[in-house]
């Protein structure tokens, strides 16, 4: 098993290194790839989607809805910048570089400036030697296809257990990017396909022509969202259960304007997220009010979204999660307040 | 024709009331739901009670017209199966007319002329409270308007359940809330802002992997209310 880690770690180091120089590789074969196999695949199919640069047409789509958008993304090294133009629902065009993020309103002239960690500690997370990521799901190699005009390998990645999604997903060969992504439920069936339409990579993305756009906010009335990163513990909160496979990404505590208008002053949420490498789940918590928290649901908020909403005694939890009822349900009986 | 009036007015005013009792209660039920007439006095009834309490709540006459258009458009929608979603508890959503609960057997359960009938006089009862909300919202900001919609939805929604799919009572209370969310044909898809506040943040914050950082920021968008 090792042995063959360790050839898988070294096929995956021999492409990187062979797609570097701009030559095709072989594909790389995994029959029955282990945890490290996987870290491993999944930080490559990472890591290109940060570092190289690309223009194209992104496509989600779920049932007969379907949203797409714009992208450019470009990197040089130390900076990431990416931008993101909707093209389906609110026009919105959505600026990144690094951790900053500013989302423009064209409609209404608004800009939203924030910063993110849209992974948190998860590429560290993936890294570290504790990596029990991914033990839940099952990594075979399918094949190889042609998406978006380039030469794919589809991966599959089948859960071991019924509280995460299975995942097919089409990375392209020479760099790993990921091409197309498809989520499935327990009985194979498609939940949503996230896809590029057309994809040019490598594409001459003018750096400062898009940090020009991101800071001209004339016209804008620029927000910031009152958002602080925090932890679960000094919010007072803890899972007296791990729910398996997934691990705390981050948490933050948010002043939002929702409660407002139902409570006097300001009134605190806290969004806790947890990720078991491919899904992510978070727990937003708030003070139980009777009047907006009248009834304990399970919902399918369409695509692969499941969201789970209880009351956890003096407090109203809404978990969201791209996983299976079950799991946002485990969540919700494991948390407890602590004090 | 005009003693068939009389007898009928007696009758739906037993039933405002809460008189009718029995045979003589089904039988207002079953006129009333029959005759137009009968439902435009029940309506009024109700809207002469609510502008008494407040000169806020009359109606506007399009918003009545509206609520025609969109029961009829709920009529037409496929009733869905959603298996393994169930819905926990439930109170009636403004308090007035009981909508029949999934969850408890009363002795009318059985009867499936009592869950139309009963459905339908929850939405009679809701629509003036609707109405007003949605006409006095008409042309405001999106986000009145999502807030009146998540209203409107929310009091109209509870009506599928009954009036439409009279084949069983007991049907999983989840076809309510996921008729409001997720029907694929549904043109307006009225939904909770609050959620898509936190739905918002889940993608933004914490909804990518590193498959899914792209489809983290669509999914806003392929699930959106369309604009208006």
């Amino acid at each position: 098993m090792k042995a063959l880690a360790i050839t898988f770690a070294l096929l995956a180091g021999v492409v990187s290194g062979a797609s570097a120089l701009g030559q095709t590789a072989p594909p790389v074969a995994a029959v029955n790839a282990t945890q490290a196999d996987i870290a491993e695949w999944l930080i490559r199919v990472h890591d290109a989607s940060r570092q190289r640069a690309y223009t194209g047409t992104f496509v989600v789509s779920a049932g007969s809805r379907m949203a797409s958008a714009k992208i450019w993304h470009i990197c040089d090294g130390t900076q990431q910048i990416e931008r993101v133009e909707s093209l389906s629902g609110t026009p919105r065009s959505t600026f990144r570089r690094n951790d900053q993020v500013i989302t423009f309103y064209p409609a209404s002239k608004i800009a939203v400036s924030e910063t993110r960690r849209p992974l948190g500690a998860f590429p560290n997370l993936l890294r570290s030697p504790d990596a029990s990521f991914a033990e839940h799901y099952v990594l075979k190699l399918l094949g190889s296809e042609r998406i978006a005009g380039l030469d794919a390998e589809v991966v599959q990645l089948q859960p071991k257990d019924h509280l995460r999604f299975g995942y097919k997903v089409w990375s392209e060969r020479k760099t790993g990017l990921m091409l197309q992504l498809q989520t499935l439920d327990s009985d194979g069936r498609l939940l949503e396909q996230s896809a590029f339409s057309e994809i040019t990579l490598d594409a001459p993305v003018s750096m400062e022509k898009l940090s020009t756009m991101m800071a001209n906010t004339e016209g804008y009335k620029v927000e910031r969202p009152d958002l602080k990163a925090t932890t679960a513990d000094a919010q007072g909160w803890a899972l007296r259960s791990q729910v398996p496979g997934f691990k705390p990404v981050g948490c933050y505590q948010r002043v939002t304007a929702l409660a407002v208008e139902a409570a006097p002053g300001k009134s605190s949420m806290m969004q806790w997220m947890f990720s078991d490498g491919l899904a992510t789940v978070s727990l937003f918590v708030e003070p139980f009010n009777a009047r907006r928290h009248t009834s304990e649901l399970d919902l399918d908020v369409g695509g692969a979204t499941r969201t789970v909403t209880r009351r956890v005694q003096d407090w109203w939890l809404t978990a969201v999660g791209e996983v299976p009822v079950a799991t946002l349900t485990a969540f919700a009986q494991a948390l407890e307040r602590k004090k | 024709m005009k003693e068939l009036d009389l007898i009928a007015d007696e009758s739906l005013s037993a039933l405002i009331d809460g008189d009718a009792v029995g045979i003589e209660r089904a039988q207002a039920l079953s006129a009333l739901l029959d005759d137009p007439a009968l439902q435009r006095q029940w309506h009024i009834h109700h809207m002469v009670g609510d502008v008494m309490r407040s000169a806020e709540l009359a109606p506007d006459p399009s918003g009545l017209a509206f609520l025609e258009r969109l029961q009829v458009r709920l009529a037409t929608e496929p009733s869905l199966q959603t298996p393994g979603l169930a819905r926990k508890t439930t109170p009636p959503l403004d308090g007035l007319a009981a909508v029949a609960s999934p969850e408890t057997h009363s002795a009318n359960a059985g009867s499936k002329r009592w869950g139309v009938v009963s459905g339908a006089l929850a939405f009679g009862a809701c629509a003036v409270v609707a109405v007003v909300l949605w006409s006095g919202a008409a042309g405001t900001d999106a986000d009145t308007s999502s807030k009146v919609a998540s209203a409107t939805a929310s009091s109209s929604a509870a009506v599928p359940t009954g009036s439409l799919n009279s084949a069983s009572v007991d049907q999983p209370g989840s076809a309510v809330n996921t008729a409001v969310a997720a029907s694929p044909d549904a043109q307006v898809m009225l939904r909770d802002p609050e959620l898509d506040a936190l739905l918002s943040a889940h993608r933004a914050m914490g909804g990518n992997s590193a498959l899914q950082l792209p489809s983290g920021f669509l999914r806003n968008a392929t699930f959106e209310r369309p604009n208006r």
